[in-house]
This record gives C-alpha cells, sequence and structure tokens, in this order.
C-alpha cells in the first residue's frame, strides 16, 4: 500500500512542478489567468495520459529487463519524491523522468539487477539532444510565429485575441503531449506488475495518476506558476507561444507512436517511445528566445543555476537510491 | 471566445471614436477661427459648446477604454503604450477647448493684417493634429506608418514655431498697438501654438513606442 500512496504524493508533486512548463509563459506573460489555464491543463493532461502514455511508459519495463519485487518500488519512489520536493523549495522546476530513470538505476546497481545499458545511452543521448534542439528550434518557431502574425496586419487587440487563443490552444497540445510523458512517470513504474500483482485496467492506472498531476497542479502549482513563469526571462506572448509549440512538436515527436513509426521507416533508424524533460525543453526555449533578443532582460545567474541542477540532480537521486537500495536490501 | 472577441471590438470603437472626437474637436475649432475674424461671435460661441461637449465625450471614453483594458489585462506588452498615448491626446482636446472658450470669451483684437498669419498657424496645428490622428490609429496596425506619421508631426511643429516666432515680430514691431494689446496677442499666439507642441509631445512618444513594438 505504500507504494500507492507514494505514487499518489509524486502525481501530486509532478503537478504542481510541471504545469508551469504548459501554462507558466502564458501566465508570466499576463495572457492568461490560473484560474482558466489550469483547468485546461487538467483535462489535456488525462486526455494525453489515456490515449498516448502506454508508449513511453514502456521504456520502465525495458530498461530492467529482469525486474523486481513490487514492494521495492518505494526504494525507487522515495528518492524521485525527496529530490523533486527540494527542488521545488529551491523554485527549480526539475525532470521526474529523469530522476525516476535514474532511481531506477541506483536501485538497479545495488541490488545487482541486469540494466539495459543501450536504451539507457540511448536515452541520455537524446537527453542530452533534446535541449538543444529545442533551443534552436524555439528561435525558428519564434520567426515563423512572428511573421505571420505580422503578415495578417491585425489591430493589436485582434492580435492580442489571436495569441490568446493560440496559446489556450497550444497549451492544451502541451498538455496533451505532457499527459502522456508525465503520467508514464508515475504509472511506468508500476506497469511491469499489471495483471500480476496490480489487478488493474491500465487505462484506469492512466487516469488516476493523470488526475493526481492534475490535483497537484490545482492546488500547489500557483505559486510555482507566478515565480517560475518569469524568473528566467521576461517572456512576452508572441515568445510564449513559440515555447509553446516547441514543447508539442519536441514532446509529442517522443511520445508519439504514428510519429515515431514514420521516422524509423523514413530514415532506417531505430527511435524508441520515451519520456523527455518538458523542464528541460521549456528552459532551453526560453534560453533560445532570449538568445535571439541578445540575452537583454535574462537571469544569466538563475539560468546557469538551474541548468547545473540538471546535472547534479540525477546523480543525488542516483545516489540516494543506491544507498537506500543497500540499506534495505 | 465570441464574448471575448466582442470585448475586443468594442474597445477598438471606443478607441476610434475616441480619435475621431479628437479630429472633430480640430476640425471645429478650425471653424471657430473663420467664424471669429468673419466677426461672427454667436457662431463662435455655438462651436465653442460643441467643443466642450466633444472633450467631456472623449474624456468619458478615455476612462471607460483605460479601465477596460486593466479590468480585462488586455494588451499586457503594449497596455503602458497605449494608456500613455490616450492620456497625452487627452490633453490635446483639453487645449483646444481652453483656447475656443478664451477666444470666445476675451474676443482679442486681432488686426487684419495679420489674420492670414494666424490663419496659417491654426492650419498648420490643425494639419499636426490630423498627422497624429493619423499615426496614433496606425499604431493599432502598422508602427512603421505611425513613425513616418509622427516624425511630419515634429516637421510641421517646427514650422509652426516659425510662423508663431514671425507673428510675435509683427506684433511687437506693430506700433499701432499698445503694449497690453501686444501682451494680449501673444499670449494667444502662444495658446494656439501650444497644440502643435503637444501633438508633438505625443509623437515623440509614439516613435519610441512604436519602435519597441
Amino acid at each position: 500500500m505504500t507504494y500507492l500512496i507514494l505514487a499518489l504524493v509524486l502525481g501530486i508533486i509532478i503537478g504542481a512542478n510541471d504545469a508551469v512548463n504548459v501554462f507558466g509563459s502564458a501566465i508570466g506573460s499576463k495572457m492568461l489567468k490560473f484560474s482558466l489555464a489550469i483547468w485546461f491543463f487538467i483535462i489535456f493532461i488525462i486526455l494525453g495520459a489515456i490515449i498516448n502514455a502506454q508508449y513511453p511508459s514502456a521504456i520502465y519495463k525495458n530498461i530492467i529487463p529482469s525486474y523486481f519485487s513490487l514492494d521495492r518500488t518505494v526504494i525507487i519512489l522515495m528518492p524521485v519524491i525527496v529530490a523533486t520536493f527540494v527542488s521545488i523549495k529551491l523554485k527549480i522546476s526539475s525532470s521526474i523522468s529523469q530522476s525516476l530513470i535514474f532511481s531506477i538505476i541506483g536501485f538497479a546497481t545495488a541490488t545487482g539487477i541486469n540494466i539495459n545499458y543501450d536504451i539507457f545511452e540511448r536515452l541520455i543521448f537524446i537527453w542530452i539532444l533534446t535541449p538543444f534542439i529545442s533551443f534552436l528550434l524555439v528561435i525558428i518557431l519564434y520567426f515563423l510565429i512572428n511573421s505571420c502574425l505580422n503578415l495578417l496586419k491585425l489591430n493589436i487587440f485582434y492580435k492580442d485575441f489571436v495569441i490568446r487563443a493560440l496559446l489556450i490552444l497550444f497549451g492544451c497540445l502541451a498538455a496533451f503531449a505532457l499527459g502522456s510523458n508525465l503520467t508514464a512517470s508515475i504509472v511506468g513504474i508500476f506497469s511491469p506488475f499489471l495483471n500480476s500483482s496490480i489487478h488493474i485496467n491500465e487505462n484506469l492506472l492512466f487516469f488516476l495518476g493523470s488526475s493526481c498531476i492534475g490535483l497537484g497542479a490545482l492546488f500547489f502549482s500557483k505559486k510555482i506558476i507566478h515565480n517560475i513563469g518569469t524568473k528566467v526571462s521576461k517572456i512576452n506572448p508572441v515568445s510564449a507561444l513559440a515555447i509553446l509549440a516547441t514543447q508539442i512538436v519536441i514532446l509529442l515527436f517522443f511520445s508519439s507512436k504514428l510519429i515515431i513509426d514514420y521516422v524509423n521507416l523514413k530514415f532506417g533508424i531505430n527511435l524508441f517511445a520515451m519520456p523527455i524533460s518538458a523542464s528541460h525543453v521549456t528552459l532551453a526555449s526560453i534560453l533560445g528566445i532570449a538568445a535571439f533578443k541578445g540575452f537583454r532582460e535574462t537571469n544569466i545567474k538563475n539560468s546557469l543555476f538551474i541548468i547545473s541542477s540538471w546535472i547534479y540532480l540525477p546523480v543525488v537521486v542516483f545516489i540516494f537510491s543506491y544507498y537506500l537500495s543497500l540499506t534495505f536490501r | 471566445m465570441s464574448f471575448y472577441k466582442n470585448n475586443q471590438k468594442e474597445l477598438i470603437d471606443s478607441i476610434n471614436l475616441f480619435l475621431n472626437n479628437i479630429l472633430e474637436i480640430n476640425n471645429l475649432f478650425e471653424s471657430l477661427i473663420k467664424e471669429f475674424f468673419l466677426k461672427n461671435y454667436k457662431g463662435v460661441e455655438d462651436l465653442t459648446i460643441k467643443i466642450s461637449n466633444l472633450e467631456s465625450e472623449c474624456d468619458k471614453l478615455r476612462r471607460s477604454t483605460e479601465r477596460k483594458i486593466y479590468k480585462e489585462t488586455l494588451i499586457p506588452e503594449q497596455r503602458g503604450d497605449v494608456l500613455g498615448m490616450l492620456e497625452n491626446l487627452d490633453k490635446i482636446p483639453g487645449q483646444l477647448q481652453g483656447n475656443a472658450h478664451r477666444i470666445n470669451t476675451e474676443k482679442p483684437n486681432i488686426h487684419e493684417d495679420l489674420h492670414d498669419d494666424f490663419n496659417s498657424l491654426v492650419q498648420n496645428n490643425s494639419t499636426c493634429v490630423k498627422l497624429l490622428i493619423s499615426g496614433s490609429k496606425q499604431f493599432f496596425i502598422d508602427p512603421k506608418k505611425t513613425i513616418e506619421d509622427c516624425l511630419l508631426v515634429s516637421k510641421h511643429e517646427s514650422t509652426g514655431d516659425k510662423i508663431s516666432t514671425k507673428l510675435k515680430n509683427a506684433i511687437f514691431n506693430n506700433n499701432n498697438l499698445d503694449l497690453s494689446q501686444k501682451m494680449h496677442l501673444r499670449y494667444f499666439v502662444e495658446i494656439i501654438d501650444e497644440v502643435a507642441n503637444l501633438a508633438e509631445d505625443v509623437a515623440d512618444r509614439l516613435i519610441i513606442s512604436s519602435v519597441k513594438n
């Protein structure tokens, strides 16, 4: 039962931590109100989880081919919860999927369980690559969106209306894409036990997981959104749109079976659905916009502080999980 | 969403009405000067009342527009610029209304030799206001056009300065006028010229806002 409570807590923490990635820029740029944005977030995070979470969720099954007992998931979840909680306290939006994978690796190393290093290496490679892709992609998307809006020669009040409508649309799509990623993080760890130790329908599990995320977002994300929304760099509404568009492209690309199968077929590669850090994509996108504007109004110190957490947080989680596993072996 | 779009339309309409009212006040003031030189004082009084009513309407429109922009948290990026623009623009009808009242009440004795110069000063200021209103309308659609119009405002303001200097010279070099008359006329030259100065101030701010956006 403890593992279920921890999964519930993790879901709530994820909601508090990740809502900022979807609507943080829009709320930070004062284009959307929290009370409106959060309901869109909840609805689409649940939809994304039910429709798409099964694909990135599979990674948790595949990274450790020979699995462990269900009770052991507590040892894996505990370091992730602590690390995420601390990062929220430090006002850093951290990557929960990465923390989970590193916690699993720490646990597996300590307990001598085989690890699929091929998948792990490819995961690390993609995780390093995605911030760079986001950084470049957001500049292209910003340029495209800005050019289209300028081309329409709209009155600024209509432009404001169009941007708000697009922010809601893009936000919903990003929440949908994030729903599969995030729910995969909470539920994915339990997927090997489905129908054996846990007798529950997978979709119901995804629904419960994403509902926890929604609850976390509803009750605990407001302060984080207002803190992080404008902490790194001043975000204008068009930048917020470009950031969301980048998130949608990156997250959907790596969570959609349809897209991955097409890319694999087209380019003869062996990509697989995997959880991507929305926090990293968001920060890299904000920095991409900041770079495009010559790093004016950018808090470099804060940016470096958050980027450094991308390295030390997984390491801390790995060490914590490793020693916790050794202690309770 | 359609409710939201209606809000935007209402705002655009009220800003356009505000700008058109300023244009109307400007045109009425031109007519008022013509009537004044024709010594049609009844016409001057009627026009002054019309200008006053329109000026009050401008105040109401500005306040309701500002309130709405803040209440609906619209155009967060340009909100400060738009509010600054509306507040500064509102000084122009205020100045024109004051000028109309002063002319109606004080009925300055402007010698016929000076009529042409006074007329060209009023015409020039009127052009400044027209250009400014055109630039202000474009601010919401095409900031580049705003900059072009606002630069022309500055050019016309300089022309206005030259006309007013010429007028003042003519007034003070006129030996048929006593000093009190000269001072009175100089005062009227200055308050009429003030319209162009105010227009230039708004134009300068608009240029900065347009470059920023």
